[in-house]
């Protein structure tokens, strides 16, 4: 067992954990933060996006120990004292999601976007960054859509 | 996974012991191809080494002629630095290919060369400009340096610790990327640094990435995408897989060396 | 807040959860000592079991239990079951294999089940799957549909001879035979629909509790239908009596039709959570999905289409080799048949079709509905016939289309499916002309000088949507009715429980059916609350597949409201002192016709449930 510090969506936490457990494993089975979802094996899908330490990672592709004294923000932590964030509100007045499995990765991937690459995105580059987040029901374009007026709404 | 110790190394000499120590073990830098490897128990070492710490094994700067990018520089640092961006344009503009943006928030170049996967970007750019890859015991140059499908000269507990990048004249990398991984189904990397021209060639060969001389002669007379008129390579020795046939990547070297000179010239 | 129409552009009711991360999907429930299960699948596409050893893996850390086929038919747990019949055309049953839970003897694709594992934990469930030990005896193996009855070919279940599960056929053979006569063209076209992978984005997961207090069980499961899961484990696998089972179908991560089955691993984790006494939880992973989800499509068809001297198609010639898999899924039998031919029709006016289907069983995974399920294969299959006949006899395709397009409606197809309406002349013009048709030659010759390609692609679609209603399923052999439930509960205070036996997966539907409600209603959107997914609240319901939660569960949501509303009115006239028949129902108010005597709608519903002074031979207190 090897034990982990790390802050989550503020909040300092402290687990045990057997050294293959992954980061998605750690915040949905430990700390029941089940926003975060797995949606493949291969380090594809991107519906397990989190912020680690600012930087949006694929939480099935990183082991909970190397995220140790890191701090992570997942989708839970996003809504700031029950206010939606813009990149939220964004993708539900453009219908950007369906069943909403791929969703929480979408925007954890969108808002990281917005603050590398600032909030005037066009068409072309968004959908270039979406390249590691698959959705199955959309067809992308509502999602692009979001998270051009997401990405204006940051400002 | 199967299960594995885990141990964070605080420097590359804590590493080398570490690693020596633990005996059937694996280096982990971004884990961005060591982790789906686990995840799908392709692999099963009984303890990783994490160099993810070691703060000595990255950063970005221009020495001399060369210009050092440290082993766990990640792919988004690369892709976004000045000084890369100003020394070998072609090197960040690369680094802006590889998979998806999470994948280069994490993956860094050393364990993308130590991997050496046939498709994988950076090993182009490491034998199309002639880099040096420095290691915890020595200097490898690059045509030393990778052996084959996932091979490469390092020994067992041998840490890459820097890549030299002589700083070109000009350089230039196009892709065709696999749809859905962005590795590369074929990718070429064409430099030219006084009278040594290089184009490397990711993607398409059986045993990793390779050099192409009859391109490299014409490049030399001549360096624009013109010149590579009517040079073919054969498919013999290309991969054939079900992403394409060892013929269409015959024929996308060709197109590819074109766009990269076209785009470094 | 106010009433919404229908049509009106409204935000979801159901993203708020979903962008904050707060979904419960099947993978999100957390059971109180909840156990993992872990399937340890063939790694060959046919092989009869000689042995498993579980010895050392069952001594491994944390495994509760290992269980094979050998457990399942001790229990005496019943096969899984397709849910429709069809016979072939001498009459004669389909030949269905049997289908275990966990493969008993042999194995028939990449991906059957051999055992389970359940552990404290997945990894250990895993790490035990790795050290069974499986002795295989391999047997050549068929994957190809088209080889599937090649003498010689692996005979994959006893009871069906040369791997035929039905050789089924539609329409009239001889009058096509006779205008193939008279045909001054015939085009032949031999073409695959190649199989596919549904891969919704969320896994298939399930998690499995026994309640020995009250000996009934609880099944989550990403389901597109939950009652007829309850109502085939029930009554077929036998697994529990149906009113002590509940099965949940929370929020899931679409389905595209492939969580419209029963499958094995759901089977295995309610049957087990008794065994070991503890909730049994499984989540596929994605190389799982991809071996033991039920596939699509996968056909290999002969076609030929007659045509005269003036362009006319005469008739259609349709042979097809369905691929069904290693064992028929839940619906897997009607997919290629019900669901095809009858609208190989397309949009033309085809004097004579006939169709014959042989089902065919293969080492691959089961194949079943899928995204338009059959149709979209009838489609593939009259468009390309089509294009290449214009071709081959130099007609513009667009103009080969129209000229053989349906124009007098009503018009029956001769493979059985009515059409009502249509403009398809018009409908193709309007393309044509958006795409600027006429001129295409033009772009292509100019491409051409750019050293490019060009081209031009056109197809006409007509679907069968709603797969209804329930007299036309039982003529055809389903197993259920294709009706669907709904019932409208009101509270005293106004506000109103929409329960639907649909299944929303992405659809929509909390926003959509809630609308609806609410322009019938004349009450705001937040009133109303829609409820479904779960056999322990909704009556019965037949799911969501085939594009029939509009037409079908929003029905049956009318049916309902108008229900409520004539109650509502007889409760009015008793509170406004009025007749029955002067009450008249209109945005949101019970109103005395030719008076200013109104009440609201939630003042009615409270006054339905006070009822002191009711008249309870004629009205009961409540408003359902
Ligand atoms: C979805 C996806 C898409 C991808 N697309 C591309 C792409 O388009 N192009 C591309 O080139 N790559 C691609 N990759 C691979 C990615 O670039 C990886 O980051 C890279 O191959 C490995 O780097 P890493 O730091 O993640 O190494 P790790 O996964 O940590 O390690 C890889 C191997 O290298 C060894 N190693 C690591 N560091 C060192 C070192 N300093 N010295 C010696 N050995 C070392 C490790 O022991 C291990 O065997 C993709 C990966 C994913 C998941
Ligand atoms: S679950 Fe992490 S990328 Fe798919
Ligand atoms: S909304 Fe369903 S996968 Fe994206």
């Amino acid at each position: 067992m090897a034990s982990v510090t790390l802050t989550v969506n503020g909040r300092t936490v402290s687990a045990d954990v057997d050294p293959r457990t992954l980061l998605v494993q750690l915040l949905r089975e430990h700390l029941h933060l089940t926003g975060t979802h797995v949606g493949c094996d291969t380090s594809q899908c991107g519906a397990c996006v989190v912020h680690v330490n600012g930087r949006a990672v694929k939480s099935c592709t990183l082991l909970a120990v190397q995220a140790d004294g890191a701090k992570v923000v997942t989708i839970e932590g996003l809504a700031a004292n029950g206010k939606l964030h813009p990149m939220q509100e964004a993708f539900r007045e453009n219908h950007g999601l369906q069943c909403g499995f791929c969703t929480p990765g979408m925007i954890m991937t969108a808002v990281e976007l917005v603050n590398r690459k600032g909030n005037n995105l066009d068409e072309h580059t968004i959908r270039e960054e979406l390249e590691g987040n698959l959705c199955r029901c959309t067809g992308y374009h509502n999602i692009v859509k979001a998270i051009a007026a997401g990405a204006k709404a940051m400002r | 996974m199967y299960k594995f110790a885990y141990h964070k190394a605080k420097n590359v000499k804590d590493a080398a012991a570490l690693l020596k120590k633990a005996g059937d073990s694996k280096l982990l830098a971004g884990g961005q191809t060591l982790i789906p490897t686990l995840k799908l128990r392709l692999a099963g070492p009984a303890a990783l080494v994490d160099i993810g710490g070691v703060k000595e094994l990255s950063g970005i700067a221009l020495k001399g002629k060369d210009l050092v990018i440290g082993a766990m520089t990640r792919h988004a640092e690369v892709a976004t630095s000045k000084v890369v961006r100003k020394a070998i344009p072609a090197l960040a503009a690369l680094a802006e290919t590889i998979g998806d943006p999470a994948v280069r928030n994490q993956g860094t170049i050393g364990g993308s060369i130590a991997n050496n996967d046939p498709a994988a970007d950076y090993p182009a750019a490491c034998l199309g400009l002639g880099a040096t890859i420095v290691t915890s015991k020595r200097k490898i140059p690059a045509d030393k340096f990778f052996k084959g499908l996932f091979e490469t000269a390092l020994g067992d507990d041998e840490i890459i610790t820097e890549v030299h990048f002589p700083v070109p004249k000009s350089a230039g990398y196009a892709k065709f990327p696999n749809p859905a991984s962005r590795y590369a189904l074929v990718g070429v990397f064409v430099s030219r640094n006084g009278s040594d021209v290089r184009v490397a060639v990711t993607g398409a060969g059986e045993g990793g990435v390779f050099r192409v001389a009859e391109m490299e002669k014409a490049l030399q007379k001549d360096f624009s995408a013109k010149a590579l008129d009517g040079i073919a390579v054969k498919p013999r020795g290309l991969n054939s897989d079900i992403h394409a046939s060892a013929e269409y990547r015959a024929h996308l070297v060709g197109v590819m060396a074109k766009r990269a000179a076209a785009s470094a010239a | 807040m106010s009433a919404s129409s229908i049509g009106a552009p409204v935000r979801r009711t159901e993203d708020r959860r979903f962008i904050t991360g707060r979904g419960q999907y099947t993978d999100d429930i957390r059971r109180p000592y909840q156990t993992h299960a872990y399937f340890l699948r063939s790694p060959h596409a046919h092989a009869t079991i000689k042995g498993v050893d579980a010895k050392k893996a069952s001594k491994m850390p944390g495994v509760l239990a290992i269980y094979t086929g050998e457990d399942i038919a001790k229990d005496k747990v019943g096969d899984l079951i397709c849910g429709w019949m069809v016979l072939s055309k001498d009459g004669s049953q389909m030949k269905a294999g049997r289908h275990p839970a966990l493969a008993q003897g042999k194995v028939r694709y990449v991906g059957d089940s051999v055992a389970v594992v359940i552990a404290e934990t997945p990894d250990q469930a895993k790490d035990a799957a790795s050290a069974i030990k499986v002795d295989y005896g391999v047997l050549p193996a068929v994957a190809d549909a088209a080889k599937a009855r090649d003498p010689g070919a692996p005979q994959i279940h006893e009871n069906a001879p040369r791997n035929t599960i039905y050789e089924w056929a539609l329409g009239d053979a001889a009058a096509v035979d006779a205008a193939f006569k008279r045909a001054r063209h015939v085009t032949k076209l031999d073409f695959i629909n190649n199989r596919l992978i549904p891969n919704a984005i969320e896994p298939r997961a399930a998690i499995g509790e026994y309640d020995q207090g009250t000996e009934s069980f609880t099944l989550w499961t990403t389901s597109q239908n939950p009652h007829v899961a309850r109502l085939v484990m029930s009554a077929f696998i036998g697994i529990a009596p149906e009113h002590k089972f509940r099965v949940i179908a929370p929020d899931v991560g679409g389905g595209f039709g492939s969580k419209i089955f029963i499958y094995p691993e759901e089977t295995v984790c309610i049957w087990a959570s008794k065994k070991v006494g503890r909730p049994v939880r499984w989540t596929a992973e994605r190389n799982e999905s991809f071996q033991a989800d039920a596939h699509g499509r996968d056909h290999v068809t002969h076609a030929e289409l007659a045509v005269d001297e003036r362009g006319k198609i005469l008739a259609l010639k349709v042979k097809t080799t369905a691929n069904i898999g290693a064992y028929m899924s839940t619906f897997s039998s009607a997919v290629p048949t019900f669901l095809y031919a009858p609208l190989l029709s397309g949009q033309y006016e085809i004097p004579a079709i006939y169709c014959e289907v042989d089902g065919v069983y293969t080492n691959t995974a089961p194949v079943d509905a899928y995204r338009g399920a059959g149709r979209p294969e009838a489609c593939f299959v009259i468009e390309r016939v089509v294009e290449v006949a214009a071709r081959e006899i130099r007609m513009d395709p667009a103009e080969f289309r129209k000229r053989n397009f349906i124009k007098s409606f009503p018009y029956q197809t001769p493979v059985a499916s009515l059409y009502d309406a249509g403009d398809y002349p018009g409908a193709l013009d309007k393309a044509l002309q958006l795409h600027d048709y006429r001129n295409f030659g033009k772009r292509k010759a100019e491409s051409e000088r750019n050293g490019k390609l060009r081209g031009i692609g056109l197809s006409s679609y007509i679907e069968a949507c709603g797969v209804a209603p329930s007299s036309l399923a039982g003529m055809l052999g389903c197993g259920v009715g294709l009706w669907e439930s709904a019932e409208i509960a009101v509270t005293p205070t106004g506000m109103v429980e929409v329960l639907t036996g649909c299944h929303s997966h992405g659809q929509g539907h909390e926003t959509t059916f809630a609308q609806l409600v609410s322009a019938k209603l004349g009450i705001p959107m937040e009133h109303i609350n829609v409820v479904h997914g779960d056999t322990d609240k909704v009556q019965f319901g037949m799911g969501t597949y085939g594009s029939r939660s509009g037409p079908v569960g929003m029905s049956a949501i009318v049916k309902a409201v108008d229900k409520v509303i004539a109650k509502g009115k007889k409760v009015a006239a008793h509170v406004l002192e009025a007749a029955e028949g002067d009450i008249e129902f209109k945005d949101g108010k019970f109103q005395v016709a030719g008076t200013d005597k109104s009440a609201e709608f939630g003042a009615i519903a409270l006054q339905a449930y006070i009822a002191h002074k009711f008249p309870t031979a004629e009205i009961e207190p409540g408003l359902k």
